[in-house]
């Protein structure tokens, strides 16, 4: 089984889901430090001045708070704000009227445990993407003690049983391909192919801004197999990466 | 776009600050999806396919300066 284990985040580009169907069982690594500053709740949009930020409000965000201990602002305002902004953004955009509807969903339910909603959200996306990998919610369920990085990694690789582990491309100096070998688990990396990929309306900024806006310029067939084409290399088992 | 625009872009910090010593371990935005769309963006923009060791290797924007370079890419 090929298991991929990764931060939940909003609206994230469509790396991240290549990511999810290169594997059978994807794990949301929440327990872990919150990012200031990151991609966890916002991303990009493009506006006719060029991409801009769009933001899921916290509460008490903090580098010193693990993703799953935040919470979403309770809306003041902030969700007809942002309805607006992506309202004014894509309604020219050939799949507004389908997504827009969707988006207005997410937007609903967004509300309480951050790290609940970022793994609710990005199952949805997955399904609407018709990838079928199986999801765990929730890394805090394997209690990670005093494990950290590929040590923390290993022990949700096999507590799920997993004989292979995906990991993203970027991060390979903090994997040692041995130690995976000597734990019975193979490690890969994805090699996202987005160069290829006949995406509609792709701007200067490319298909690296969040998935919302793939999903404003692209019909549904488009990204089910844009999100089903990228490669994945196997790491040299016998001598470390770096 | 400069390889120092797309560092700043996607570790939301200054390009002034962007220089060819910052490790993207001092960088406090860095993580596997900011790792995973500099890549991504490397890649897209410069027209290269990086290696396994290449990207295994880029642990500074010296380190990306000069896989660019060793694709014949003027950075």
């Amino acid at each position: 089984m090929r298991l991929a284990i990764m931060q939940p985040y909003f609206l994230p580009y469509i790396g991240y889901f290549q990511l999810m169907a290169a594997a059978d069982r994807f794990v949301f690594l929440d327990d872990v430090n919150y990012i200031n500053r990151g991609w966890i709740n916002r991303n990009r949009l493009r506006t006719p001045q060029g991409p801009a930020w769009f933001t899921l409000p916290l509460i008490g965000a903090s580098q010193n708070r693990l993703i799953c201990e935040l919470d979403i602002k309770p809306d003041d305002g902030w969700k007809r704000s942002l309805e607006r902004t992506i309202s004014t953004t894509y309604s020219k955009a050939p799949c507004y009227a389908e997504v827009f509807p969707l988006f207005q969903d997410f937007l609903a339910a967004a509300s309480g445990n951050l790290a609940q909603f970022l793994s609710q959200n990005l199952q949805e996306i997955a399904a609407w993407l018709g990838l079928a990998t199986q999801f765990v919610p929730s890394s805090s369920i394997y209690p990670k003690g005093e494990l950290k990085g590929q040590h923390r990694i290993l022990d949700i690789c096999l507590r799920e049983g997993a004989d292979t582990y995906v990991n993203p491309p970027g991060g390979r100096e903090l994997y040692d391909a041995p130690v995976f070998t000597a734990a019975g688990l193979e490690l890969q990396f994805l090699k996202p192919e987005l160069k290829n990929l006949q995406l509609g309306s792709v701007g200067d900024d490319g298909p690296v801004l969040s998935i919302l806006d793939l999903m404003m310029y692209n019909s549904q067939e488009l990204l089910r197999q844009a999100a089903s084409t990228f490669q994945v290399e196997t790491a040299c088992p016998t001598s470390p990466l770096s | 776009m400069t390889l120092e625009k797309i560092f700043a872009e996607v570790f939301a910090i200054p390009e002034s600050s962007v220089a060819d010593t910052l490790e993207l371990r001092q960088i406090s935005s860095w993580d596997s999806m900011s790792h995973m769309l500099l890549i991504t963006r490397i890649e897209e923009v410069f027209s290269v396919q990086l290696t396994g060791d290449e990207i295994a290797d880029m642990k500074s924007v010296g380190d990306s300066r000069r896989a660019l370079q060793s694709h014949a890419v003027a950075v």
